[in-house]
């Protein structure tokens, strides 16, 4: 009988151990996870905040108005007459597939 | 087994069964107010702003775009010297800081002291850590373009509860579909209120709006607008506009309109600025509405281009009221073709008798005057026309050149769209397609409104206004080598009951190439002073742009 207390007495307290490791475990886990992903969302905002930044700078730098700008101050000047190449200016040659102008 | 082993076992038994009715009364009967209770402390709640769809040009460059910008927040039961920060925040934020002063003053756990701050100024602020002022983020229109199709994009407001609402133009029209839809974010936190990794957190999905891509033209619009802005200076216009459409599809290439507005900085103009005159004015067309009048007259089989005037020689009285021409020089015996190149008002009250009330209120109705183009645009307006009973014999005579009958000029510009497309009018659309958040894209079909006219007829109508082009008034602005349909359109505009003698509406509306249109344009003087006449000012800017267009799209002279 005094055998079999022991046995149920040593079961119990390695079950109370175990489970305790456990939640240990589990807890170490879950309260570093909410470190990890605030860390992790903090740097996917950062990205996407640069992301959008970036995309506001080269819209900017691409739109017409400042194209425009950087064209007058570059001496760009529009041309007047365009050279207009009508279809009875050119014909291709049959064999050789060269255009000619007549 | 003794009676106090048998004892000890009840007592057990006992117990065990008050632990299990106590858990059954907590897992099951308890079970949804507890869960609640217990969600309620490990879990917290985010709001999560959607984003504004974009709106795209035909090259999918977004002249309407969002930047990230910074709500700047307080929680005054925090903040220890509330004088000083009151003074930093008012430095960086350039703000008054009476104001943030009172703000910070409340009694609350919350207070927004400044939205729509950059990254650059939240930044800065951030630096300084001032314990109780926070930043959350938001999203602020932006425009790569500045003020480009302005009255096209309309602006970003704020409704009565402070949410970013729409006004005019595309904003206004597709507010629904570009503002998206608000959502919140659950998450199990820890006990510092981290978010935990966990299959339990719950994040429903965030609606943004969906993206608009547009027909317009991005370098045809900044042409336009650098034109239109030009020509009024130059011909010393109170106000300008230039609409240009794809005849065969109805699609908006260009739409500008001068005094025009900023949509990022809306609340610096005046409110009159802010609708779009090519839908919502209303004026009196004068002579561009006379192609229309013909073309009916020609469908109706009433008159034939070699039909003779026989009441053009001098001056028309109807009803008391004497009708001249616009030089008052008379040709009698002229023929249709004539009348539409001289712009010969006589022969026009010619044609609008012979077509006679009804037929002339049909023919205009099924060109679209008097009714909304359903233009996806906000603000539209369509004067109707007057009830066949309430037509005089002077009303059916001035209507046939074009005075004494109101419309806007998106109405001409669909209607005389027809004559370049085989006699179908076409739906104005702004829009070409949407693209939906999940990436779907949906196109917006072309839509033919009505067929006023026979393709035979409008052919015929083609090559009077070409020859209207090449001979009329207007001849000395004209591109060589190119055939192009068109007609001025000089209108006076009425005041107190009689015609302004000095004012007019100067009007230039036209297609090329006239055998394959590739857009139609019309473009609008208000009272312009170098010369009250549109062949002299409207007429040269529409062939200007038309010359660029012809070069931009390849189209070589075929003359």
């Amino acid at each position: 009988m005094k055998r079999h207390k022991t046995t149920i007495t040593y079961a119990l307290f390695l079950i109370i151990v175990l489970l305790s490791i456990i939640q240990a475990v589990v807890s170490n886990r879950l309260s570093t996870s909410g470190i990890v992903l605030g860390k992790i969302e903090g740097e996917i905002r950062f990205y996407k905040t640069e992301n959008s930044s970036l995309a506001e700078e080269y819209f900017l730098v691409s739109s017409l108005n400042n194209i425009a700008s950087r064209a007058a101050d570059l001496g760009f000047a529009r041309e007047k007459s365009p050279l207009v190449l009508t279809n009875s200016d050119l014909v291709l040659t049959p064999l050789s597939g060269v255009a000619v102008r007549q | 087994m003794s009676w106090r082993y048998r004892f000890t076992f009840l007592v057990l038994i006992f117990a065990l069964g008050i632990i299990i009715s106590r858990l059954f009364y907590w897992q099951i009967i308890k079970r949804d107010e507890l869960s609640a209770l217990a969600f309620s402390q490990y879990s917290g709640v985010r709001k999560l702003l959607p984003q504004r769809g974009e709106i795209k040009t035909s090259d999918n460059f977004p002249v309407a775009s969002n930047r990230v910008s910074y709500l700047v927040f307080a929680n005054p039961s925090v903040l220890k010297d509330k004088k000083k920060i009151t003074n930093t925040l008012s430095l960086y934020l350039k703000t008054d800081s009476s104001s943030i002063s009172a703000l910070v003053s409340l009694d609350r756990f919350w207070v927004p002291i400044a939205s729509g701050i950059d990254l650059k100024t939240k930044d800065d602020i951030g630096k300084l850590s001032l314990s109780g002022i926070g930043f959350e983020q938001q999203f602020k229109r932006f425009y790569p373009e500045a003020s480009l199709s302005a009255h096209i994009l309309g602006f970003v407001g704020k409704d009565e509860s402070g949410v970013d609402k729409g006004y005019f133009g595309l904003e206004g029209y597709y507010d629904r579909l570009l503002r998206g839809k608000e959502d919140y974010v659950v998450e199990i936190q820890d006990a510092l209120g981290r978010p935990i990794l966990s299959k339990m957190t719950k994040r429903s999905k965030r609606v943004n709006g969906s993206s608009l891509k547009l027909s317009v033209d991005r370098s045809i619009q900044f042409l336009v607008e650098a034109k239109l802005k030009r020509g009024i200076e130059k011909y010393g216009a109170s106000s300008g506009m230039v609409g240009i459409m794809n005849p065969r599809t109805g699609h908006i290439i260009a739409m500008a309109a001068f005094p025009s507005f900023s949509p990022d900085s809306y609340q610096d103009y005046n409110e009159d600025v802010y609708k779009n005159p090519f839908i919502s004015n209303t004026f009196e067309p004068g002579s561009s509405l006379k192609p229309l009048v013909m073309s009916a007259a020609l469908d109706a089989s009433v008159v034939t281009p070699q039909t003779r005037c026989n009441i053009c020689g001098g001056p028309v009285t109807i009803g008391g009221y004497e009708l001249h021409t616009w030089n008052d020089k008379y040709f009698k015996d002229t023929n249709m073709i004539d009348v539409i190149r001289r712009s010969d008002n006589t022969g026009m009250v010619f044609v609008a008798q012979k077509l006679g009330t009804d037929r002339m209120i049909s023919y205009l109705t099924k060109f679209g005057i008097g009714q909304l183009t359903d233009i996806d645009l906000q603000g539209e307006a369509a004067p109707s026309l007057k009830p066949k009973g309430e037509w005089y014999s002077v009303d059916l005579a001035t209507a046939g050149f074009g005075q004494g009958i109101s419309l806007t000029p998106i109405e001409l510009l669909n209607g005389f769209s027809a004559i370049a497309n085989k006699g179908k009018r076409m739906q104005p659309l702004v829009v070409s397609s949407v693209e939906m958040p999940d990436g779907k894209i949906i196109k917006i079909e072309p839509k033919i409104l009505s067929k006023p006219i026979s393709e035979k007829t409008a052919k015929v109508m083609i090559e009077i206004l070409v020859n209207a082009v090449n001979k009329g008034e207007a001849q000395w602005t004209k591109l060589k080598g190119y055939r192009i349909a068109g007609k001025t359109g000089t209108a006076s505009i009425p005041v107190a009951g009689h015609y302004d003698p000095d004012k007019t509406i100067a009007s230039f509306i036209g297609f090329a190439p006239a055998d394959d249109p590739k857009f139609v344009m019309l473009v609008i003087l208000d009272k312009p002073t170098t010369s009250i006449y549109a062949s002299e000012t409207s007429a040269p800017i529409f062939f200007d742009i038309a010359k660029d267009l012809l070069s931009y799209y390849g189209i070589p002279p075929s003359e």
